[in-house]
């Protein structure tokens, strides 16, 4: 030994139990915190990567730039990659048919292909999804969306010949139409003629019959660019800090903008890959809505403080073991920096081994989470790859090294204050404790026996072990209702839409006139023997007027929009939902009632509504906005109801409110567009709409049932009847479940690494506490205590440290968890919290178990050696 | 010439009916290289008068000189310091840290004071406490002879000026606690040292240089022994 800090090490080889205990507290922390932070760092990486894949791999265009000034954006300093693109023009693909016509009676005349030239870096760059075939090469190749080829004369395939009129679209008064948006009587100026050879399908954004502009992209030769037309220019800049200042930057040394008329500040056409950019930024919090960080904040606080708590009461227990020796360091001649020394290096040794450990173990608990999760292929976290990120590693050491010496610090101080003549006296720690008197219970005497008294007044004798024990416990009790409760309220959350979405969704488009057929195909539903249940409803937006007293001032307070709808008096909301379902289908509504009834009879007869008054409600400040009551109806108030674009023009219908409704059961739960939902019978929804077509069937199937029969009925429907179309759910539906599991794997992990560091914290403090009275114990057994007696004492202690634990515990952790819920639900009420007894239960009888345990273990030992021995023993 | 004096040295403990006065009113001054007996029976304050003296407890009232300095005017480190390098405390219990062997106890206090320790003169340390084969055990694999020889050791180690010792020999035989008693006699001689030992043993007393009783917390006897 050369130093005198070389103690450190011999103490931690010596106390090695309490060495390991404390470094296990050390690397579950860390690597808890290591976890959660390659968590989200990975799923960053992953909406990066959606992000790329669905919008593409640039930060901002430089629209409509001349060809003279595409190369100087090119090669400006700054930018990394570059690509271009250019609209070629608008090509005819088919006029539009007569039947087209009559469900579309808007419909423009013909179907388009927007032909757009993509140069090499483009094409790379971009997102397109090949279905078939190859991207083009030249400028005579084409790739066209999947599904358009079957609108072309003779039905092109690959490597056909197609020739296209180009040309651009105006509207009446010679405007030129945007490539998005179309008029019934629009018109095609052609300009030329080219001819194209497809060599591939693309699979759109969105395939549907009535999109009636496409795209079609063709090769671009960057090296001959045409001289006065005009390019767009993706760039990839080196940074995204402060891009959009560098780009305006760019475009300004260019003399890329102009002044419009009613400002005076330059515009500037260009366009930026927002969300790209804001993931891309360094700072997360714009990316993670706030709810999430309140989640994340707090989790990784209570793992703080619960690591706090084990690694403090580890050292506090070992400096309180070494009192006297810290006493005649003390007498020798040790200054109290030296002792606090002394115990600061071991803090700092054992952070030495266990961060790292705590770092990799953390990373590699994730790649074993993720493989099981990538098991059940579930949607939303596939492509998820671990990403090792050596900020997630700092700040966890960080984080982890400012835990354990939080940790330390207490008891070093401590240590450094002890007396040198608290060595001298040579007592160990006993005579340290101040013994309070304690009143004699004959109560607790009679119930409990001698053992149980002196276990009672053990507990009251020294209020500042007392107080650890009990913090410890109660820390785990907290931490496992907290975290137990908080994972049900994620798995409700995250359940919660998805269970009334039903197995298969069937839409009829064109079903005027043939109700009947409607009718047939519910009833043939109704009968398939896998079925369970169908439901069959019509739907349109309506208008309703509400008078200033029924709207709810706290929507008005917050909407953006509120003020747009105030029309004198009034509210004239635009955009309610009226469901007019088949009466039999009402009944099963009957869970999500909040008040009034459902009675078929009276909602026929006064022209009853059930209503939903919550609704997504817009801000304007956060994007996604928050979900609230925008009406507060009672049940028997009348509502002013006209149906938006009825064909008849029907008048004002008055219907009545007898039913209150917590979300809607089929479709969105709330309405999206701060509206009101009224559900009623098809009859009253016909007398309120008056004609009534295009109806929705939700069909849910029987629990392991085979879905064959269904998947059969449903192929021979829409082949007979083209104007059905239906959506397979089961697999998302089955993707759903996956993800619940999903996400009970993480939680499950988390509540069980916690109930480690909790049980850790526990046995630490008891079984100290019992080594600590080895000699004391020793001494009753010498006066004649049976050896049950000392067991009957030592569980009694247990057992009495239990209770005051889960009262306290009981009490903060149900706190904690309402907390939690409020963070999890973000105020939206689709489910009810609870006091969460089951929690409650299992955390206090698992700590009062496994502070039993820990009781038993060091009594066996104290058991075994001789009882004068123990008694002789220093310390 | 003086090297330790106390100034109405006052200790008490506790307050009101449970008040306890282990110390009243002490004047005592001790030359270099004496050899001073404590006597008197349990409780008359004999220990608290020798804690006081190492500046290991606080008097409630009165001074303690040593050298001419007011030892409990120093702050926390300068008494530790004092502590390291002028006091040598021998105690009954031994009080070894368990963790460390018995060189290394011994070179502790040299240790606390990031000071090489002198190779030679440990040796002889050793050597005088006939501890050479047992510098590596650990406290735990000693007798409690040995230990205590220890614990001279760790007192002598730094050549203190003073060495205060509380019954080194209460825990020992009678072979043993001679033996105990020879080394540190023939260490204050070598080194001009200035013992203070707390006693039970008659024949102790009848060694020292001046045998002083402590009664109810008064220095109630204060005889030099002719030799």
């Amino acid at each position: 030994m050369r130093d005198y800090r070389e103690l450190t090490s011999r103490y931690l080889k010596v106390q090695k139990k309490r060495t390991l205990l404390t470094i296990i507290g050390i690397i579950l922390s860390v690597a808890l915190i290591t976890s959660i932070g390659t968590m989200v760092i990975s799923a960053r990486d992953m909406m990066i990567k959606n992000e790329i894949e669905r919008n593409g791999d640039y930060h901002a265009i430089f629209l409509d730039t001349p060809s003279d000034k595409v190369n100087n954006i090119k090669n400006y300093v700054g930018v990394e990659n570059s690509a271009l693109t250019k609209t070629i023009g608008t090509g005819i693909l088919a006029q539009i048919t007569d039947d087209e016509r009559q469900q579309n009676p808007e419909s423009p005349p013909y179907r388009y292909v927007n032909i757009k030239g993509y140069d090499k870096d483009a094409l790379d760059i971009l997102p397109i999804t090949l279905k078939e075939g190859r991207l083009p090469q030249d400028e005579e190749e084409i790739i066209l969306e999947y599904w358009v080829a079957d609108y072309l004369p003779n039905n092109p395939k690959i490597g056909d010949i197609i020739t296209l009129p180009i040309g651009i679209r105006i509207d009446e008064e010679g405007n030129q139409l945007s490539s998005n948006s179309y008029m019934k009587n629009e018109i095609f100026e052609e300009k030329d003629i080219r001819k194209y050879t497809i060599v591939g399908f693309f699979e759109p954004k969105f395939a549907w019959v009535g999109q009636y502009i496409t795209t079609g992209i063709t090769f671009l030769d960057n090296d001959n660019l045409t001289l006065d037309e005009e390019y767009n220019v993706y760039v990839k800049m080196d940074s995204v800090k402060d891009i959009h200042e560098n780009t305006k930057k760019i475009a300004q040394s260019l003399d890329l903008y102009q002044y419009m008329e009613d400002s005076s500040e330059p515009y500037y056409n260009i366009e930026y890959n927002e969300r790209l950019l804001r993931l891309s930024a360094q700072s997360l919090d714009m990316d993670l809505n706030n709810s999430l960080i309140g989640i994340l904040i707090f989790i990784v606080i209570l793992i703080i403080v619960s690591t706090i708590a084990v690694i403090y009461n580890a050292f506090h227990i070992s400096v309180l073991e070494r009192i006297s020796q810290f006493g005649i360091l003390r007498c020798v001649g040790a200054s109290p920096a030296q002792i606090r020394n002394i115990v600061l290096k071991e803090a700092w040794k054992l952070s030495l081994i266990g961060i790292p450990i705590g770092l990799f173990s953390g990373v590699f608990a994730m790649q074993v989470v993720m493989f099981f999760v990538n098991k059940l292929n579930y949607r939303l976290l596939s492509g998820l790859t671990i990403v090792v990120s050596p900020l997630v590693f700092i700040v966890s050491a960080i984080i982890g090294l400012i835990t354990v010496f939080l940790s330390a610090l207490g008891p070093a101080k401590q240590a450094g204050k002890i007396p040198a003549l608290d060595a001298v006296r040579n007592t160990g720690s006993l005579k340290k404790e101040s013994f309070d008197k304690i009143k004699r219970s004959a109560f607790s005497r009679k119930l409990l026996g001698i053992e149980g008294e002196i276990a009672y007044k053990n507990l009251r004798r020294n209020r500042k072990r007392f107080r650890i024990t009990v913090f410890s416990m109660i820390i785990s009790i907290v931490l496992y209702i907290a975290f137990s409760s908080f994972m049900t309220y994620m798995l409700k959350a995250s359940n919660v839409h998805s269970e009334e979405m039903g197995d298969f969704m069937i839409w009829h488009n064109g079903s005027l006139g043939r109700e009947d057929l409607d009718d047939t195909v519910y009833r043939d539903l109704k009968d398939l023997p896998d079925v369970e249940e169908v439901f069959y409803y019509h739907r349109y937006s309506a208008q309703i007027i509400v008078p200033q007293n029924k709207i709810n001032s706290g929507y008005v307070k917050t909407s953006h929009y509120a003020h747009h709808y105030k029309k004198g008096h009034v509210y004239e909301l635009d955009n309610n939902l009226l469901y007019g379902y088949e009466q039999e289908n009402l009944n099963a509504f009957k869970p999500l009632l909040k008040k009034g009834n459902i009675d078929i009879d009276a909602i026929n007869k006064e022209n009853g509504v059930l209503i939903v008054q919550t609704s997504h409600v817009y801000d304007g400040k956060s994007s996604n906005g928050t979900i609230m009551d925008i009406v507060n109806y009672e049940i028997g108030d009348e509502i002013s109801v006209t149906a938006n674009f009825s064909e008849e023009n029907l008048d004002d219908t008055k219907v009545k409110v007898l039913g209150i409704l917590d979300m809607s059961p089929i479709e969105d739960p709330y309405n999206l567009n701060e509206g009101v939902i009224m559900i009623t019978t098809k009859e009253v929804y016909d007398s309120i709409q008056g004609t009534n077509y295009n109806p929705s069937f939700l069909v849910k199937c029987k629990k392991d049932h085979s879905l064959e029969s269904i998947r059969q009925y449903l192929k021979d429907l829409v082949d007979m009847h083209p104007t059905y179309t239906y959506m397979d759910r089961v697999q998302l539906a089955q993707e759903e479940r996956n993800a619940a599991t999903a996400i009970s794997i993480f939680l499950y992990g988390f509540v069980a690494v916690i109930t480690l560091i909790g049980s850790l914290n526990i046995i630490n403090t008891i079984s100290t506490n019992l080594i600590l009275r080895t000699k004391e114990l020793s001494m009753l057994k010498a006066i004649g205590m049976t050896q049950n007696g000392v067991k009957r004492m030592v569980s009694m202690e247990a057992l009495f440290y239990g209770i005051i634990a889960s009262i306290y515990g009981g009490i903060i952790g149900t706190g904690l968890s309402y907390l939690l819920y409020h963070f999890v639900t973000q105020g939206i009420q689709d489910f009810p919290w609870t006091i969460p007894w089951n929690s409650i239960l299992v955390s206090t009888a698992g700590a009062t178990f496994i502070a039993l345990m820990s009781g038993f273990l060091p009594l066996r030992r104290i058991n075994n050696n001789n009882i004068v021995d123990n008694m002789r023993m220093e310390e | 010439m003086e090297i330790l004096r106390t100034e109405n040295l006052c200790k008490t403990y506790g307050s009101g009916e449970t008040r306890v006065d282990a110390l009243k009113n002490v004047n005592i001054s001790i030359n270099e290289g004496e050899f001073v007996a404590v006597v008197g029976p349990s409780g008359s304050g004999k220990s608290t008068l020798l804690h006081l003296l190492g500046g290991v407890d606080k008097p409630t009232s009165g001074k303690v000189f040593v050298d001419d300095v007011d030892i409990y005017n120093l702050n926390e480190k300068q008494l530790a310091i004092f502590r390291r390098r002028k006091v040598g405390f021998v105690f009954q219990f031994y009080n070894l840290i368990p963790v460390l062997t018995a060189e290394e106890n011994i070179l502790l206090p040299i240790l606390l004071d990031n000071k090489k320790p002198d190779r030679a003169y440990i040796k002889e340390l050793l050597d005088l406490l006939g501890l050479q084969d047992r510098r590596n055990h650990l406290p735990s694999e000693l007798s409690g002879g040995q230990q205590q020889r220890v614990s001279i050791g760790r007192a002598l180690a730094y050549k203190p000026s003073i060495i205060l010792a509380d019954e080194p020999t209460g825990n020992l035989d009678s072979k043993n606690s001679r033996e105990i008693l020879d080394l540190l006699k023939i260490s204050v001689k070598r080194y001009n040292q200035t013992l203070m030992v707390i006693t039970h043993d008659v024949d102790i007393a009848a060694q020292a240089d001046r045998v002083v009783t402590i009664e109810d917390g008064i220095i109630s006897k204060d005889e030099v022994i002719a030799i």
